[in-house]
């Protein structure tokens, strides 16, 4: 959980200056420091990456009443607008989940250096 | 889980990163693409633009830039160069990957920016060979020599590259996220390029090659009867009861007629079927208010962006309101406090094709006047994205450049063909709009369109004085008659362009006693003109339409122009509708063909949206021409030229045994009561086909398919099955994606009044609501107030200040 979050903290923050491939700088980080189990760190790394993209492009996409996403949705081919915020959502989960499970395992040490559960 | 280790999953991860930033095929790359603060979602306009306040570099002084409530741009500069520059740094930043990419297209770079495509890049090497980036260059070079000019386009080039200089990739617009590229510094060549691209819609169509054929196929009868007669309802654009005052001195044509090797095809871009127009202007003794109303639509094939952008220019002695084209500086089709203008194509032959005879393979030298005259070469570059280069030599001779026929493989020998083309000529036409712009009375609007060169127009006026005029506006070769109708000797002098008519002769007239002037692309005059213009113009019928109404008019307000833009009436359905029902065989019909022939026979021609004959009637004479010329013109297995459709209904009014009528391929000797009522039948089958039973779904605004492609054709970008009436023929000329791509409606007077609208908005940013904004009222004919200031507004919707050093 506090993975999650720290990720999608700092995800955010590097992707506001930093091309969009420095979030998973944010999954290596933090999977290398809580070193989870590797379907957790994948899991985790997923959802908060997924959450922070599928929720920008959900804000982006209500405010904008969803002109854009209609014309880029017709331009796929995807039918729904909707589906164009989940294909967001999906890109940056799998960078988050491949960031994050890279992260954990290169970290060779036994012990983490902390828990995703507050003590 | 052994296998998961950190190597292997460091590969996957980095694996990934590179496949979501690479770009396949037409695919962007996805991460890039999909990033929710820079990818595309960074477009998604979520509130309105803020006012703010900018610092551009070279302005000379405080400039002003109030968007009003339908975002349309004023821009309130305190002196000319201000001016342009602040005009170009709008239009970028409204329009910028529109200006960009109709550049490349007009430069032969598409595969630049598109990458491997066969067909761009085809589209790429006869641009080069038609000489695009060639005349471009001519063209610069000599707007360079006017100084006033050249400060016009360095100004506004330097007011596009304050804009791009502004950018990260980040802002940049969707397309080029899309595309994968990124926009390229502006130059005035780049403005000379656009100028060859309208040249190139408008000035860039020949029938050479297809009359040649036509003739050598059904000879010289069929030319005459098909080409060289106009119909009798014609009505010039200047009318028969005109008289010229004065003597025309002509080339002598050559005693006997040159016959090409072969015409078969030569390189050419289709011609643009899309494009015509209407202006018309009436004079004050015929309006309401007493002052002049004039009405202007250009008719083009309609894009998202549109064409167009609304602008307000002001600036000490400057200030006008119309329509810009993106690139080019200055007012296109628009009016200031004095005048107004408005301009529809001109259909003069200014593009001609000449057999050459090199006297080797080196092409060095060619056959002209009896000697070998040397040819100049020039290198073509085409750099494919990804780094394939393409290179191609282009021989030039006098003429113009060479072209080799696409099927002389088949001969013994290649034949080559010289073009001919005003888009090669050297002048400096964008100083007429720019002149237009700042006329205040009938002399100023002449003196402006003296150095105008082409593509030609015709330039409808009327102005505070009372004035209305026309003028068939261009530099116009001085021809033979029929000089150019078909592919021409290039060894023989006498067939070069021996000349220019002078411009005091060219056609115009000022203030008729009808108490009109009006223009839709048909014939510039009647035979009584002394000079030869061309052999195919648009047919009568919109021409025809307008001067009907407009000779019972009288008391005219701005609303009836605006209503008359909006006339769905179709001569062509009145000219020969009657007749077809009356031709069917009604004993070969079935019930339900019958029920709707009720229909057809009580229908009255309107090409309305809502109603069932126009669909019906557009794929009925379709059919019936197919199946009067297809026979013969298949056998032919070449490309002939079809006659226009105003000629061929009075061929089969005058002449309904005529030749053709038989299909050649039965024995029997078929009439046209047959044909009609076969043809009523197969449409019938179509339609069913197509639509279901009869109901809504076969009313005539579904069948058109009124599709507004976006202008790089991204899907999704564009507007798609914009319900409309309309028809190539009336004068609401809306169908299949083209049409009025503006509608301006000007009432002169102590206070000029402005009315117009076309299908799009001002941004050209699909991310925003305001991008397809006036589609609506386009559709449904009501044009928008215009708000002209005098001066600067104190309020506005925001605002843009652009500050000096």
């Amino acid at each position: 959980m506090i993975l999650a979050l720290l990720i999608i903290v700092s995800a955010f923050i590097l992707n506001l200056f930093l091309p969009w491939w420095s979030i998973a700088l944010a999954g290596l980080i933090f999977g290398f420091v809580f070193k989870e189990k590797a379907l957790t760190s994948f899991l985790w790394g997923f959802t908060a990456l997924f959450i922070l993209w599928g929720s920008q492009a959900m804000y982006t996409h209500l405010a904008n009443d969803g002109v854009l996403t209609g014309r880029i949705a017709e331009m796929l081919g995807v039918g729904s607008p909707l589906i164009v915020v989940l294909i967001t959502g999906v890109i940056g989960g799998i960078v988050g989940g491949l960031s994050t499970l890279t992260g954990s395992l290169m970290n060779p040490k036994k012990t983490r250096l902390l828990s995703t559960r507050i003590p | 889980m052994r296998f998961l280790s950190p190597f292997l999953s460091a590969i996957l991860l980095i694996a990934c990163l590179i496949t979501l930033n690479t770009k396949f095929g037409s695919i962007p790359p996805l991460g890039t693409f999909f990033d929710p603060d820079a990818g595309f979602w960074a477009n998604a306009e979520l509130d309105l633009p803020e006012s703010e306040q900018l610092h551009l570099e070279g302005l000379k002084a405080e400039v002003s830039v109030v968007f009003d409530e339908r975002r349309v741009p004023h821009i309130f500069a305190q002196n000319e160069h201000d001016l342009f520059l602040a005009q170009g740094y709008i239009t970028a930043q409204q329009r910028l990957f529109q200006m960009e990419i109709q550049t490349y297209d007009a430069a032969g770079r598409l595969s630049e920016i598109i990458g491997e495509n066969p067909q761009v890049q085809q589209r790429d090497l006869t641009t080069r060979r038609w000489g695009m980036p060639w005349a471009a260059e001519l063209k610069v070079a000599e707007v360079q020599k006017d100084s006033t000019s050249w400060a016009i386009v360095s100004a506004y080039s330097q007011g596009v590259n304050a804009y791009i200089n502004t950018l990260s990739p980040k802002n940049y617009p969707i397309e080029y996220k899309v595309l994968n590229a990124a926009p390229e510094a502006w130059s005035p060549l780049k403005t000379s390029l656009l100028h060859m691209n309208m040249l190139r819609t408008l000035a860039g169509g020949s029938s050479d090659d297809r009359t040649s054929r036509t003739a050598a196929y059904f000879g010289q009868d069929f030319i005459e009867k098909f080409f060289n007669t106009d119909p009798e309802a014609l009505e010039a654009i200047i009318p028969s009861s005109h008289e010229w005052e004065f003597e025309a001195e002509r080339p002598e044509a050559p005693q006997t007629e040159f016959v090409p090797k072969t015409a078969d095809r030569i390189q050419f871009f289709e011609p643009n079927a899309g494009v015509g127009s209407n202006n018309w202007a009436v004079h004050g003794s015929k309006t309401a208010s007493g002052y002049p109303i004039l009405a202007g639509d250009p008719h083009l094939s309609l894009s998202l962006p549109s064409i167009w952008m609304e602008m307000q220019l002001h600036a000490p002695d400057y200030n006008a309101y119309g329509v810009t084209f993106q690139g080019i500086p200055g007012i296109l089709i628009g009016f200031n406090e004095h005048i107004a203008f408005s301009e529809t194509n001109t259909g003069s032959d200014v593009m001609d094709w000449y057999e050459i005879t090199f006297k080797d393979a080196s092409k060095n030298e060619y056959w002209y006047d009896n000697t070998w005259k040397p040819t100049t070469k020039r290198i073509e570059e085409i750099t494919v994205k990804g780094g394939n280069i393409i290179t191609d030599t282009l021989v030039f001779t006098h003429h113009g450049p060479v072209m080799r026929a696409n099927t002389s493989d088949t001969l013994a020998e290649p034949v080559y063909h010289a073009m001919r083309w005003i888009g090669h000529e050297a002048g400096n036409s964008l100083a007429t709009f720019i002149r237009l712009n700042k006329a205040k009375n009938y002399s100023d609007y002449v003196d402006a369109l003296k150095e105008y060169v082409a593509p030609a127009q015709n330039f409808v006026f009327a102005s505070n004085e009372g004035d209305i005029a026309i003028w068939v506006n261009g530099k116009l070769p001085n021809k033979w008659d029929y000089q150019g109708q078909k592919v021409s000797d290039g060894s023989n002098p006498d067939y070069d362009w021996q000349g220019w008519i002078p411009h005091a002769h060219n056609p115009h007239h000022k203030n008729p006693p009808r108490g009109f002037v009006s223009s839709a692309n048909q014939e510039s005059t009647h035979d009584s003109y002394p000079y030869y213009l061309a052999d195919e113009f648009a047919p009568y019928e919109r021409g025809r339409r307008i001067n009907d109404l407009l000779r019972e008019m009288d008391q005219i307000t701005p609303q009836d122009m605006m209503d008359m833009q909006m006339d769905n009436y179709s001569l062509h359905a009145e000219s020969i509708v009657p007749e077809l029902v009356e031709w069917i065989i009604k004993d070969s019909l079935n019930a339900k063909e019958l029920e709707f022939l009720v229909q057809m026979s009580s229908w009255n021609f309107e090409m309305n949206a809502d109603l069932k004959q126009p669909g019906f009637f557009y794929y009925w004479w379709r059919t019936l021409t197919r199946s009067i010329f297809s026979d013969e013109y298949e056998a032919a297995d070449t490309e002939l030229r079809y006659p226009d459709r105003d000629r061929v209904v009075e061929v089969l009014k005058n002449e309904p045994g005529f030749y053709l009528i038989d299909n050649i391929e039965t024995e029997s000797v078929e009439t046209l009561q047959e044909l009609v009522t076969d043809a009523y039948s197969y449409t019938y089958q179509l339609m069913s086909n197509y639509n279901g039973v009869v109901g809504e779904d076969w009313n005539w605004g579904f069948v058109m398919n009124n599709d507004i492609n976006h202008v790089g054709q991204i899907p999704g970008f564009g507007a798609n099955d914009v319900y409309s009436g309309g028809s190539y023929e009336a004068i609401n000329a809306t169908r299949f994606g083209y049409g009025p791509s503006w509608r301006m409606v000007v009432e002169l007077g102590p206070e000029v009044k402005g009315w117009g609208v076309y299908p799009g908005g001002i941004t050209g940013n699909p991310g925003s609501p305001n991008y397809d904004a006036f589609i609506e009222n386009w559709r449904t004919g009501n044009h928008f107030e215009l708000n002209f200031y005098r001066e600067k507004p104190d309020e506005s919707l925001f605002e843009l200040t652009l500050q000096s050093n």
